[in-house]
């Protein structure tokens, strides 16, 4: 009986997560919103991103950008940082709501461990998506992409 | 005629009942790994509740955020990242109806991945293996540390029934957990022998110890706190826990 109810559960809220899995994009693209409640000048997404071989090919650099998805506000953009080692490197949306997203930017730090973060130029909520990727140095080949988020607030 | 039948149907019995006090524990396929490497896995589940089927199953990694850390069996009171870069957000469930029909993984609140539960369908039955297909993401083992290798504890549920925590028992869950944490999710018992481990072992042709190692490495263990069991082990589905209840 027990049985038959966690089944039923599980077929009342399957529909709900399939809506909710509709939300995510590809792989190594990742979106959600900043300061939801629009008063954290300061928000901050920090996060780590792993790159390791594919088969024997090694990562060479981290290419990421960025796309403000909410409507344009005067004075609010989107940023992202990468961070490796004794290297950064800096992209704004320049056009928030648009298709576009930002100018690409890499560090070429090897395999290893790259700091990414995102913030924005002042108070207000701002959804967005990050595309980054770890990329072999023919700049074709994608390397094995991990992600772990320690911060977003 | 009737005699033999009767001798074959009580051998039969005797050998499955010898068998069920020799049941394997719920483990991983591959419980051995090289740092930075991506590997396929499976959870194993080797029986059910006696002769009840399984009908879920809850899978929980340690976070390393508040988890317990020995160093060659040593406390260590400093952070998992003095030995892993990157441990966090490096399991995926695969997504397989072959054994349930319904599964989801299980997050922190910055939606990284620490775990994960599959349940529903016919249930699988209690004589017969279930594989849970997962992958583990590449384990950054720190370069100028001393890690030679570090074992993460998992700790797993089979559930047989679904049941409050004061209905947890031999006929409606089995724990492979550790019994030592004080939750309710504690496996019954005096040997801390419950959890299934994921062993990341350095590769030091790629990954070499430095030399104030003085060539052999230390090795770290890693278990979850009482705080993330409780919060981790329930099945959740969008923010309502279907088990236990």
């Amino acid at each position: 009986m027990r049985s038959l109810f966690f089944v039923t559960m599980l077929r009342v809220f399957f529909s709900i997560a399939v809506l909710g899995i509709a939300k995510i994009g590809y792989a190594h693209d990742a979106g959600a919103t900043m300061d939801i409640n629009g008063n954290v000048a300061s928000f901050t997404g920090f996060a780590l991103v792993s790159c390791t071989n594919t088969g024997n090919i090694p990562t060479d650099h981290l290419v990421a950008s960025i796309r403000d998805t909410s409507p344009p506000q005067d004075n609010l953009l989107v940023n992202l940082q990468i961070i490796k080692g004794n290297r950064a490197i800096n992209t704004t949306d320049p056009v928030s709501g648009d298709a576009n997203f930002s100018p690409e930017v890499q560090v070429q730090g090897g395999n290893g461990s790259y700091l990414l973060l995102v913030n924005k130029t002042g108070a207000g909520a701002r959804s967005f998506i990050v595309s980054y990727h770890c990329m072999a140095a023919d700049g074709i080949t994608h390397t094995d992409t991990d992600i772990l988020v320690y911060q977003f607030e | 005629m009737y005699k033999k039948l009767i001798a074959g149907s009580i051998t039969a019995a005797l050998i499955t009942a010898m068998g069920s006090n020799v049941l394997a524990h719920t483990r991983l396929e591959v419980p051995q790994i090289a740092d930075n490497t991506r590997v396929t896995n499976n959870v194993i589940i080797g029986h059910g509740c006696g002769e009840r089927n399984i009908i879920g199953t809850s899978v929980v990694f340690p976070d390393g955020v508040d988890s317990t850390i020995t160093v060659d069996g040593q406390p260590h009171t400093g952070a998992l990242t003095d030995f892993v870069d990157n441990w966090g957000n490096l399991i995926k469930k695969n997504y397989s109806k072959e054994v349930f029909t319904h599964q989801q993984s299980k997050t922190d609140a910055n939606g990284n991945v620490l775990g994960f539960w599959a349940g529903g369908g016919d249930s699988l039955p209690h004589d017969m293996n279930g594989y849970i297909a997962f992958r583990v993401g590449p384990v950054t083992l720190k370069a100028d540390s001393c890690v030679a290798s570090v074992k993460f504890y998992v700790s797993i549920a089979d559930i047989c029934e679904i049941t409050p925590a004061s209905g947890f028992n031999e006929n409606t869950v089995n724990f492979w957990t550790h019994n030592n944490l004080g939750t309710p999710y504690d496996r019954a018992g005096t040997t801390d022998d419950g959890p299934a481990t994921l062993t990341v072992v350095r590769d030091t042709t790629v990954n070499p110890l430095p030399e104030s190692c003085g060539g052999t490495g230390v090795a770290v263990e890693v278990k979850p706190s009482a705080a993330q069991i409780n919060r981790d082990m329930p099945i959740k589905l969008d923010g309502t826990q279907v088990w236990p209840q």
